[in-house]
């Protein structure tokens, strides 16, 4: 076990009351977690099954696991305990409870968990469904709805950045379901003041108290308006509320500098205009005209969330809040239950806190028991408000855990960065709101800070367009400075920085094109965790382009961008050619002649493949259709790292079990598309490349170098036209139905107010987040704008980036003592750095593909070979493909069973006949055939009265139905043989026939050859006699076994092996097609 | 004859227990009468045993070797089994009838039917039925709460089964059990049993009846999970052999792969060096834990190598194309031929170019219902034409029959739809899919057998009898015949137990993939299960499921003589780290494992990468017909051509067609734009209210456009009737008696082209002079960039419509306005001398002079480029681009091209 600091060991000895433990950044709190755990079994006795642990991602989770193993390794008893220790995620933890008691929770045993995306598609889907219904049901309910929210008619154009009715209704469903409040319990809006009461006051001010003499002829003429105005509204106040209010509080067009000073009527106009009580008293308004539609919008929601459950239970699938959900209800309301539950668990564990949702913390407070809970987080730490994660629970925690008298653990010592970034990060984040006051300390033994460790860089430019530019290009070029000259520390020890040891940091993906333009042009590579470009990348449009066409060529788009593609390589000049003769699909039947002969042969060679692959379009699995013009065009080979990464991450995406046909999968694919979340993939070799990621996504990660840009960016506030609160309950944008112009109701208000205050505290906390990944190096860098956003604002000021400013790079001294780099640059870098690169691709082992092997199989049957011999293709279709008669279209019922090897019927017998030959058989085997019909009786004596079967009696050694199945060396050969007996020295082959002809084909003949062929491995010589009986007659042929006979019948075996392998089948049009089977029907021939 | 032996041999995974068992078989078959058996649990394990056997040269009848199932056969009589799909049907309808309230929430859901057949099945194997639930003692636990209801469900399936003539797997092996005591075994004297991990209570029963009636030699691995069996035997008066002789060790190899894709690609480059040192493929193996993921990748992979492989796995009969087609014609018959079941039908019958035209033609026309309507489009007729053959469906819809009538009957649908077109010399992946069609129609006939045995015999409608239908079919599974010997093997954890192979591989070892983890049943948990045992009926709780993962990991992780290959993937597919399967951890802790690198492999193609050309069309005669073609254009093609010359290319040369929209995009920006276009034109010549013009225009366009009634249809309603509404109060350019709406134009520019196009308003001003304005569907915010798009050198509209003023009209171009109207009305435009207070009168008549100036020399240009062949993807905006329906196809790259120019200067 590693060493511990005081305060780490302090909390993981801590008892006698729940643990909470403030950790910040890089103060090793997975560790005491780890040790937590180890601690509690190995002092305390516990078995790891009965201690629960929760993180927030499975990444966590599995680290916790893999570490625990580690520790237990040499102990395997206990290690196989760890390894099945409940160590999981909410989600994981709530899927397994659920799974075990899904006949309690009324869910579907077999349940499956939807992914968020599939999730939110069927989401999606099902609004749109809920308002269409809607709208059918009451379409007048529809109109007024959309006319009085401030809803976007459509996104379906990608024209409008806002949210239309259904995705407002979604977003404000989620929100409502994660703070853990259904639907039937939205919380009515918040009463208290009414609008009257609220202007009464202002109004009174304006009409009663007399304006102050001496007031200017202007100021006369205004004052005068003005109560003209307030006794519009006065008497508004009685009357209920309608357009006209509307129009009469909106025409507010006093003009307050005309008014006497410190006059009472211009400061109550000042109250209501500038202190906004008349928007507030507008906002009253609104919300008591629009107080109907606020019930449709609430049954709307009602439907929306009936009709979700209905779908979801319909294909049995839960989504991760159903989880939440479903296994609170279950332990909420069922006692025992829940006591069981808990009494399962001595100690509850719980990784990231800041992290926990609402419905996440009911939980917890379900499971937990006083005193058994250890909990770590930090609120510095809480970035994922957009998931609806609320740092505010874990405060709670620690205040109710101190104020009851409990210990709050805090580790503050940062073992990660070096002194000089941690002080960096303390100046930067004194006083701001949302970071909860720790500085970070460097551990004792730290040497004082010499290092620029930090550096500033702040781009100017023309414009913000221009600025932003040279920050990019700024910043590459210093990557490619810092690559194999900066000294980092790894896990390894001290090194020259790599690549991989650099991470770039950014707030928003919107930024991301200009920073991979720019580290493209400077060479360096970079490996993009989130994002959703994936379908933009353009192997995987080209792989669309071609699924498309294989699902319908008629998309001509598709067609010709899949020709122009490297995948076909036609050149334009051909495609135009093609289009000018007609549909440009007409180029895949029959392919014209083009000009050009080399795209006279690409084109030949596509369409032939088209060809194989278009009638298997939905029996293989797209990728299978993808990779044969994968490999025909050479398509991989002219492609980048990156986007053979994305290839076969488009290959394993269509290998998921997903709807056919492939038309419905492409649509599928095209949805997932349209959401933009899917990232691209990781490339296969990523030492050589810089890390390009959101700030969310770094959260838990650390590297040497790390890089926060575009500082000066800011977000975009939302302009949903619904909001939920818990607190305020659902809050509606509406239009003013006066002028159309937005006006939210008082819940919306208060709600987004609440939400801009917490947006600022988590935009800190983000910035937080980046800037303590560093271990030894951070780079902050923003372009020059006109409206910054905050966090860049305060770099200026911690950093001093104000005139002068320097375009090289100085040395300064920041007045806690610790030094950095600024460097204000105007224009763009020197090209020194550009493009002179080379790094040496990783090895790669080049595998050759084999041309087609051996397509035999390792059984023949005797009869098989018989018919292939009559007719290839007859065993083609019935043997090897395995038709049945009486398959679609075939003309006849047939007569060949499908099993083959064991009591196999003659092969031209018709079905009657066919049950009628396995009685007699039987009856011939001595076996009892119950109630058979004296027919098979008769046949059956005839044998038995015979020569031949008076020989029989008499033998020495007898078999009857004997089934074989012998080694013929390139094959196994199966069938059974009606009967051999040994007698006189004789060893005697006989086969019966039922068939009312007699003579004998020649495929009876092979039949009894091979027959002889097996007898000879069974018996240990070949027969002497071969006799085929014909019981209807009492004939017996006797059938020629001469050493030529039988090398034929062993040729006619290989011949079928070898068509096996050529699949070459062909027909063999005689007299016998018109009893088979298939004749007019899977078989093509005309007699 | 001698007394029966009854020998039980013991021992860990290949240890050589089934090498002892062939030995005693040999032995037996030498002896030459056909009176030994071996028992084994599988059908392929048994195929296998065969063929070995043959190539063994030993004198058996494949006979000898027989699955459980198939050896009981002449003593089981006519007990026939049920089918899972079907069991599930049978607790389905007893849950129906007793409908205890407790089940109520879970009386619909398909899990639940299979979990009560499940544990009906558990139950029975363990020797015990329904009322086992009812044991007292059991009462006492917190879960007993539903035992009531469930026992009573359970023993409502026990009597619909036993009244059905349909048995359990555990009764009809009891029944078998119970004729061997009576009848014997026939001439059989020597019974051997292998593969079995352990035995359940009864199939311990039927072992002891066949120890009394004949010698039995039986193997049981050495792992905890067959203690309960071997202590049995031992009472059972069994004598045991200990194998503790452990074969050669293999070499042992551990790979970490980057991710699946790699791991796969792994096992395939190994696969091939062997090939290439002489191995024969029959000699190697592959073994994963459940299909998962990795069977489509190996599948793949394997092919694309040219790398034969025979996979040991069912498929999902309802996931084969030729049942999904039998569906979707059933689907779409009970659906009254709805347009959307159509168009699923008819995007799973083979291919064609017809009915490729016809599904176009079918989503341009959805959403709809019944074929009538369809006749009239000549794009649908032959696919109408297979639709009609299925005509019987749809007469069938009415009837009512007993399930065996609508069995026969549905038997016979797959004659009604097209059959493939088989020929020879087809690839191999054509002959696998002929194949499974042929499997899978031949398993939907059973199904249909089945379904007919589930669903009673009172006569009820198609739809119901089919719902049953589609539940078995669900739940049926399709082993498709592959009888090929120099193959890979790939098979689950399970199939391998009695596989030895020369090179195994056993892949996807992560934690929690294999081994797996399980967890609790829901409906009888742990608790339950352990103190069921105080009666004597032993189910296997969660923990010792895992004990059986555990040890279907250390089989598989012995099957192989030469060559073991243990690998996973470092990384999942979304690109998070994996952890390895703790079982592989400490099988490396033990040591003698060698990890070896995984290196990056490439798979060599046919032919290097295509060089593709330049886009440009340099042949003369076809820029002259490309010249030809655009000489007359309108103003909206140049500027199209100035936004980018690719499109322009794709849309106005080409004329490609792309998808029909989806229905509720087919209201689209234009379409919306021509609506308000038509409106306003409209409105300029009728005194009728905008209103009015408005609803009748958009209910014309919905009709004609197909577009359905909806909230979104009723939101850009209301969207466009604001806008009219904005656009009448709008008094900034009131129109006159003098306006007029919709002229059209067409002049030739001196030196060409010859213009065309429409004018959208022309106010006439006294002394001839007009003002040209064109509404635009956009936000005001748009204008802007219109208006800067004059001065950019991309917009020629306002030049050209003033040019076409005075060559078209004969009137004095005095200005052209622009309106924006969505929303908010905002106009912008230039004019001279003219009474507006909208728009750019500073600028003059210079200006006005300026603009049809630049026109012509822009117009002259973009001709010239065209002719010459100009047709590279160049986007004036880029940021348009995210609307082009090119971007797919046009190749523009967002290259490092214009920074590293930026750079540069
Ligand atoms: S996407 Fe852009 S570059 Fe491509 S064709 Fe369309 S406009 Fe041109």
């Amino acid at each position: 076990m590693t060493v511990l600091s005081a305060a780490q060991e302090r909390a993981v000895r801590r008892l006698g009351q729940d643990v909470c433990l403030v950790a910040g950044p890089g103060s090793g709190k997975t560790r005491v977690l780890v040790h937590r755990f180890q601690w509690l079994v190995e002092d305390r006795g516990i078995p790891p099954s009965r201690i629960l642990t929760i993180t927030f991602t499975e990444k966590a989770a599995a680290e916790i696991k893999r570490r625990l193993v580690e520790e237990y390794r040499q102990r395997p008893e206990l290690r196989r305990q760890v390894e099945a220790a409940p160590v999981s995620t909410v989600h994981a933890f709530c899927a397994r409870l659920l799974r075990e008691n899904a006949v309690q929770a009324g869910i579907d045993p077999a349940f499956k968990v939807l992914d968020e995306a599939d999730a939110e598609r069927l989401l999606h889907e099902t609004s749109e469904t809920v308002l269409d219904q809607l709208h059918r049901d009451a379409p007048e309910k529809v109109v007024s709805l959309l006319e009085a929210l401030a809803v976007a008619p459509s996104n379906a154009f990608g024209e409008s950045r806002h949210p239309d009715l259904a995705e407002s209704l979604v977003d404000a469903y989620t929100a409502m379901r994660i703070a853990g409040c259904g639907v039937e319990g939205i919380p009515a809006p918040p009463a208290g003041k009414d609008w009257q009461s609220l202007l009464n006051p202002y109004l009174a001010s304006i009409l009663d108290k007399p304006d102050p003499e001496k007031l200017t002829p202007n100021q006369t003429e205004t004052h005068a308006q003005l109560r003209e105005w307030a006794g519009r509204v006065r008497e508004l106040l009685a009357q209920p509320v309608g357009v006209s209010h509307f129009e009469v509080l909106g025409d507010d067009r006093v003009n307050i500098a005309r008014l006497k000073a410190d006059s009472a009527a211009r400061n109550a106009w000042t109250a209501l205009k500038r202190d906004g009580v008349l928007q507030e008293a507008i906002s009253l308004l609104a919300s008591l005209y629009y107080a109907p539609l606020r019930g449709e919008l609430t049954a709307a929601l009602q439907s929306l969330d009936t009709a979700y459950r209905q779908q979801k239970r319909a294909v049995s699938s839960l989504d991760f809040s159903d989880l939440e959900e479903a296994a609170i209800s279950l332990l909420r309301e069922r006692e025992a239950f829940r006591d069981h539950v808990r009494s399962s668990f001595e100690f509850i564990l719980m990784d990231e806190v800041q992290d926990t949702n609402p419905l996440q913390w009911m939980l917890l407070d379900l499971l937990r028991r006083p005193g058994r809970f250890f909990a770590v987080g930090d609120p510095n730490q809480s970035i994922f408000g957009f998931r609806h994660a609320q740092p505010a629970i874990f405060r709670g925690y620690r205040d109710t855990l101190s104020q009851s008298g409990g210990e709050i653990d805090s580790l503050h010592t940062n073992y990660r960065s070096r002194p000089s970034l941690l002080n960096a990060v303390n100046a930067v984040f004194t006083e701001t709101e949302g970071i909860e006051p720790h500085d970070l300390m460097p551990p004792e033994d730290s040497p004082a800070c010499t290092d620029t460790a930090i550096e500033i860089l702040y781009a100017q430019g023309e414009d913000l367009g221009s600025a932003s530019r040279n920050e990019a290009c700024w910043l590459a070029r210093r990557i490619r400075e810092l690559e194999g000259a900066e000294i980092v520390r790894t896990r390894d020890g001290l090194r020259p920085a790599k690549l991989a040891d650099m991470a770039i940091l950014v707030r928003s993906t919107s930024v991301l094109p200009l920073l991979q333009e720019a580290l493209a042009a400077f060479s360096v590579p970079f490996l993009l965790t989130g994002g959703g470009t994936f379908f933009d990348s353009r192997p995987v449009r080209d792989a669309m382009l071609w699924l498309s066409t294989l699902a319908n060529p008629s998309d001509e788009v598709s067609l010709a961008g899949v020709l122009r593609s490297p995948l076909v390589g036609l050149s334009d000049e051909s495609i135009l050619r093609l289009r000018s003769g007609g549909p440009l699909q007409a180029a895949l039947g029959s392919p014209p002649t083009l000009e050009d002969t080399t795209d006279c042969e690409r084109l030949a060679a596509f369409s032939a493949l088209y060809q194989r692959l278009r009638p298997l379009r939905d029996a293989l699995s797209p990728d299978r259709l993808l990779l044969p013009l994968l490999d025909a065009s050479g398509y991989e080979e002219i492609l980048q790292t990156q986007d053979r990464a994305n290839l076969a991450k488009l290959l394993a995406m269509l290998r998921e079990e997903r709807p056919n046909p492939l038309a419905e999968r492409l649509e599928d694919l095209s949805s997932r598309r349209a959401a933009g979340r899917e990232a691209e993939a990781p490339p296969p070799d990523s030492s050589q490349a810089v890390r390009l990621l959101t700030m969310h996504k770094a959260k838990g990660l650390e590297f040497p170098i790390v890089f926060v840009p575009c500082l000066q960016k800011g977000t975009r506030n939302t302009t949903d036209p619904l909001r939920f609160s818990p607190r305020f309950g659902l809050g509606a944008r509406w239009r003013n139905p006066h002028n159309g112009e937005p006006v939210s109701d008082p819940a919306y208000g208060e709600a987004a107010r609440a939400a801009t205050k917490e947006q600022a505290g988590e935009e800190a906390r983000l910035f937080y987040v980046a800037m303590t990944r560093a271990i030894d190096r951070l780079v902050l860098s923003y372009a020059q704008s006109a409206r910054p956003a905050e966090r860049a604002k305060r770099v200026s000021a911690v950093f001093s980036v104000s005139d002068p400013l320097p375009a090289q790079p100085v040395t300064m001294v920041h007045r806690l003592g610790f030094r950095y780099v600024l460097h204000a640059p105007e224009s763009l870098p020197p090209l020194d750095l550009l493009r002179s690169v080379h790094r040496q691709p990783s090895p790669e082992t080049m595998m050759e593909r084999l041309p087609m092997r051996s397509r035999r199989d390792a059984t023949v049957t005797v009869t098989s070979v018989a018919l292939f011999s009559a007719c290839p293709r007859r065993y083609y279709l019935d043997r090897y493909l395995g038709w049945e008669a009486g398959s679609p279209t075939s003309a006849a019922p047939g007569n060949l069973t499908d099993e083959p090897g064991e009591g196999e019927p003659p092969l031209s017998m018709e079905v009657d006949a066919v049950e009628l030959g396995t009685l007699v058989h039987r009856l011939l085997a001595g076996e009892p055939a119950d109630e058979a019909p004296p027919e098979a009786m008769k046949l059956a004596s005839v044998f038995q009265s015979s020569p031949l079967g008076q020989r029989a009696e008499r033998a020495s050694r007898i078999r009857r139905e004997d089934a074989f199945l012998v080694d013929l060396g390139e094959v196994l050969l199966s069938g059974q043989i009606d009967l051999w007996f040994e007698e006189g020295g004789e060893l005697v082959l006989v086969d019966y026939k039922t068939d009312r002809g007699v003579g004998g084909s020649a495929a009876y003949s092979l039949q009894m050859r091979l027959y002889a062929l097996a007898l000879e491995r069974l018996a240990g010589r070949l027969p002497t006699l071969a006799v085929l009986f014909y019981l209807r007659s009492g004939q017996a042929i006797r059938v020629d076994l001469s050493t030529g006979d039988l090398h034929e019948a062993r040729a006619a075996v290989t011949q079928l092996l070898e068509a096996q392998d050529k699949v070459a089948f062909p027909l063999n049009p005689s007299a016998q097609c018109t009893r088979c089977p298939f004749y007019q029907g899977l078989c093509p021939v005309s007699l | 004859m001698p007394a029966p032996t009854k020998l039980l041999l013991t021992g860990p995974p290949a240890s050589g227990k089934t090498t002892l068992l062939l030995e005693a078989l040999r032995r037996a078959a030498d002896a030459g009468d056909g009176t030994a058996c071996l028992v084994v649990p599988t059908a392929t394990m048994a195929q296998h045993l065969r063929h070995w056997m043959a190539r063994e040269g030993l004198p058996l009848s494949p006979r000898a070797v027989q699955t459980l199932y198939a050896f009981i056969q002449p003593w089981a009589g006519k007990a026939a089994q049920i089918p899972t799909a079907s069991l599930s049907l049978v607790c389905q309808e007893a849950l129906e009838r007793i409908r205890p309230p407790v089940f109520e929430p879970l009386r619909e859901l398909p899990g639940f039917h299979d979990a009560l057949a499940s544990l009906l099945d558990e139950l029975a194997s363990a020797g015990c039925g329904a009322a086992a639930l009812l044991e007292p003692h059991l009462r006492a636990y917190r879960e007993a709460e539903f035992l009531p209801a469930l026992a009573e469900v359970l023993a409502g399936a026990e009597e619909d089964l036993a009244s059905a003539g349909l048995h359990l797997r555990a009764s009809r092996l009891r029944i078998a059990a119970s004729a061997i005591e009576e009848k014997g075994l026939g001439g059989l004297r020597q019974v051997f049993l292998d593969g079995f991990f352990t035995l359940t209570s009864v199939e311990l029963d039927l072992v002891a009846t066949l120890a009394r009636h004949a010698s039995v030699t039986i193997t049981l691995p050495e792992w905890p999970g067959a203690e309960t069996a071997r202590r049995f035997l031992l009472e059972a008066g069994f004598t045991e052999s200990k194998t503790a002789e452990s074969r050669r060790q293999p070499r042992r190899v551990v790979v970490a792969a980057g991710n699946l894709e790699q791991e796969v690609n792994e096992m395939a480059r190994r696969i091939l060096e062997e090939r290439a040192a002489g191995r024969r493929f029959h000699e190697m193996g592959i073994v994963v834990r459940g299909e998962g993921r990795y069977l489509p990748a190996l599948r793949a992979t394997l092919e694309r190598l040219g790398i034969p492989a025979r996979f040991y796995f069912a498929e999902p009969l309802s996931a084969i194309p030729v049942i999904g087609r039998v569906e979707a014609a059933v689907a779409a018959a009970l659906r009254n031929w709805d347009h959307e079941a159509l168009v699923d039908l008819l995007r799973l019958l083979p291919p064609s170019p017809d009915l490729d035209a016809a599904e176009f033609e079918l989503l341009k026309r959805l959403p709809g219902q019944g074929l009538e309507a369809l006749r009239e489009a000549p794009a649908l007729r032959t696919f109408l034409e297979s639709v009609d053959r299925l005509s019987p469906l749809a007469a069938w819809r009415s009837e009512r029959l007993v399930p065996g009538e609508w069995a026969k009957r549905l038997a016979e649908l797959p004659r009604l739809l097209p059959a493939p077109v088989i020929e020879d010399g087809a690839p191999a992946a054509q002959v696998e899919a002929w194949r499974t069609e042929a499997a899978a129609l031949r398993a939907f006939r059973a199904a249909l057998e089945e379904a007919a045995v589930a669903a009673g015999i009172e006569p009820l409608p198609l739809a119901e009898f089919w719902d049953t239908v589609r539940l078995v079919v669900t739940g049926s599974e399709l082993r498709v015949r592959d009888q090929r010997r120099d193959v890979v093997h790939v098979m689950d954890a399970n199939e391998a137990r009695q596989w030895e192979l020369p090179v195994v591989f056993v892949g996807g070892l992560t934690e929690g993939n294999f081994p797996r983890r399980h967890s609790q049943n829901s409906l009888f948990s742990d608790r339950l299960r352990l103190a069921l045992r105080e009666s004597g009926y032993h189910l296997r709780t969660s923990a010792e499921a895992e004990v059986v993962e555990r040890f279907l990991f250390d089989l598989a992780v012995s099957r192989a003589t030469d060559l073991l290959v243990l690998s996973y993937p470092q990384f999942d597919n979304a690109g998070n780290e994996t952890l390895p399967s703790f079982a592989l951890q400490e099988m490396l802790d033990a040591g003698g494992l060698e990890m070896e690198e995984c290196p990056a492999v490439r798979i060599r193609p046919d032919r290097p990468g295509l060089i593709t050309r330049p886009p440009a069309i340099r042949d003369r005669t076809l820029r002259a017909s490309v010249a030809e073609r655009h000489a007359v254009i309108t103003p909206s093609a140049v500027e199209a051509f100035l936004q980018c010359p690719y499109s322009f290319h794709a849309r106005h040369t080409l004329g490609l067609n792309g998808r029909p929209p989806h229905p509720k995009e087919r209201l689209d920006h234009s379409a919306r734009g021509q609506i308000v276009h038509d409106v306003l034109a409209k409105s300029l010549l009728t005194a009728e209210d905008v209103e009015t013009i408005f609803e009748r225009h958009f209910s014309n366009a919905c009709r004609s456009l197909n577009v359905p009634p909806g909230f979104r249809r009723e939101a850009l309603r209301l969207e466009m009737l604001a806008s009219l509404r904005a656009f009448r109060r709008d008094e900034s350019v009131p129109p006159g008696g003098d306006s007029r709406a919709e002229r059209s134009f067409l002049f030739a520019l001196p030196g060409g082209p010859t213009l065309r196009g429409r004018i959208d308003r022309i106010d006439r001003y006294p002394g001839h002079r007009a003002l040209i304005i064109d509404f635009k569907y956009t936000r005001p915010v748009n204008l802007r960039r219109y208006i800067s798009g004059h001065e950019d050198g991309v917009r020629v509209q306002a030049g050209v419509y003033l040019l076409a003023a005075r060559e078209c009209f004969q009137l004095e171009p005095a200005g052209v306005l622009f309106c924006a109207i969505r929303r908010e009305v905002r106009w912008d435009g230039w004019h001279a001398g003219l009474p507006l207070r909208v728009g750019r009168g500073e600028e003059g008549g210079a200006r006005l002079a300026e603009l049809m100036q630049e026109a012509v020399d822009l117009i002259q240009r973009t001709v010239n480029e065209i002719a010459a062949g100009r047709i590279e993807p160049a986007p004036a905006d880029p940021d348009m681009c995210g609307f082009c329906e090119f971007i797919d196809i046009c190749r523009i790259e967002t290259a490092a091209a214009p920074m590293t120019a930026g750079a540069a200067s």
